[in-house]
């Protein structure tokens, strides 16, 4: 049961904390209009994996190795894409935004920047589904003991989703600076676990030679099969074992980025400070 | 400003996904019951500490592997083109190194006491067949295979 319930916590992680992140922030934004939308998206996702998995199963898989992972890879890049559009967004927006935003609520049409929310709620969860579901069916079908590993496979999604869930009712009850600076840093780790895992969707479809050699051997931390080991790779995208292409590009991005997010909290000082000063300073 | 370039990205890949599953049901229902290229069926198991082909070799075309792991820990299999002697390869930081040889194909996360099938279409030539997680090479799981 354990193998199971490690590898549906990996896999269902990600797509959780993204559609948590994103649930949480509209509702931070008084776009409540726009969940519906965002939750038909996910159950739309969730039905296409399920429904391709099926075809696969019964079929065989038709898309070539090659094509599969570099979809993945696409796929995540368009994540880190709009990812990278709502940490900025959050971090232009937390301080000008505290009232206003709260003021501003309900809206009548969804903006075009909701829509781009929901969409990526949609394909976080279709970049992962597709193997979640394949695994999911074989632990039922596949199995010697289905009870076991497929109970496994529903605890852990279920676990990844809670911990989404977690974040979600988090995030609506803190304030708006805190949580766009706390979930604004997860979704950079998140983001930049999207792209080193780009990285190795693209150099196992091919498309990426270079810098293949192991940087690092972090199997000693991230021991496969452990539960740790999913909750660092599910919520990090760190790898066992990374490449110098995914290390680097990891870094890359979580580096820079992460500063970006944090810097506020210095900063937000300064413009208080150039405001004039008045006159009656005891 | 942000919707379309999304969309635009978005949908292309929506479509690519969609149509990779009608290709599923339409590649399948011409290619089942005709005498296409041949089809053989490869038994593999898996233990912690073995991995066994039967057959081990066969001839080139569409080749489902299908996988049983009786181990107890969640394993992988990879497929690599190139000569290489399987129980030779140089080993680094605990995986096999695997430079330049091309991976063909591979199915990750087989959990312990499941099955699985991966079908792929191998050519002439000399395949090695490994589970690169940590450690798992050197417990012996490798093996080669020749398609010819």
């Amino acid at each position: 049961m354990l193998p199971t319930f490690v590898i549906g916590l990996r896999e269902g992680l990600e797509a959780s904390l993204i559609v948590g992140i994103i649930a949480a922030f509209l509702v931070q934004r008084g776009e409540r209009n726009a969940l519906r939308p965002m939750w038909a998206g996910v159950a739309l996702a969730i039905g296409l994996c399920f429904a391709a998995a099926i075809a696969v199963q019964e079929y065989g898989r038709r898309l070539s190795f090659q094509q599969r992972e570099t979809l993945e890879g696409v796929l995540a890049l368009i994540a880190v894409a709009g990812v990278t559009y709502m940490v900025v967004w959050m971090r232009r927006h937390s301080r000008e935004l505290k009232g206003q935003l709260e003021a501003h609520a309900e809206t009548a049409l969804l903006s075009g920047s909701d829509w781009a929310l929901v969409g990526m709620a949609f394909f976080a969860v279709i970049r992962e589904g597709l193997e979640t579901a394949i695994f999911m069916l074989a632990a039922f079908e596949n199995s010697t003991s289905p009870a076991a590993t497929g109970l496994g496979a529903i605890l852990g999604v279920a676990t990844a989703v809670g911990l989404g869930w977690g974040l979600y009712k988090g995030g609506i009850r803190i304030n708006l600076s805190r949580f766009f600076r706390v979930t604004g840093f997860v979704l950079v780790l998140v983001a930049a676990g999207l792209l080193s895992s780009a990285m190795h969707s693209f150099a196992e479809a091919g498309v990426v030679h270079t810098a293949q050699h192991v940087a690092a051997d972090l199997s000693w931390l991230i021991r496969p099969g452990t539960v740790l080991a999913s909750l660092i790779t599910g919520m990090l995208g760190l790898q066992p074992q990374p490449t110098l292409a995914e290390a680097s590009a990891w870094l890359a991005y979580a580096i820079p980025m992460g500063l970006y997010v944090l810097w506020p909290q210095n900063r937000s000082r300064k413009p208080l400070q150039r405001q004039p000063v008045p006159a009656t300073t005891p | 400003m942000p919707r379309s370039p999304i969309h635009r990205t978005l949908m292309p890949a929506l479509a690519a996904l969609a149509l990779g599953t009608a290709a599923c049901s339409s590649d399948t229902a011409s290619s089942a019951g005709d005498d296409g290229p041949a089809s053989t069926t490869v038994t593999a198991g898996i233990t912690d500490t073995s991995l066994t082909l039967a057959p081990s070799s066969t001839e080139p075309g569409e080749i489902t592997f299908a996988v049983s792991n009786t181990g107890t820990q969640i394993h992988e299999i990879e497929i690599f083109k190139g000569d290489v002697a399987h129980d030779a390869m140089p080993v680094e930081n605990n995986v096999a190194n695997t430079e330049g040889l091309e991976l063909i194909d591979e199915i990750e996360d087989i959990a312990p006491g499941t099955r699985a099938d991966l079908t792929a279409h191998l050519d002439a030539g000399n395949y090695v067949i490994v589970c690169n997680l940590p450690g798992h090479y050197a417990s012996g799981l490798h093996t080669g295979f020749t398609v010819s």
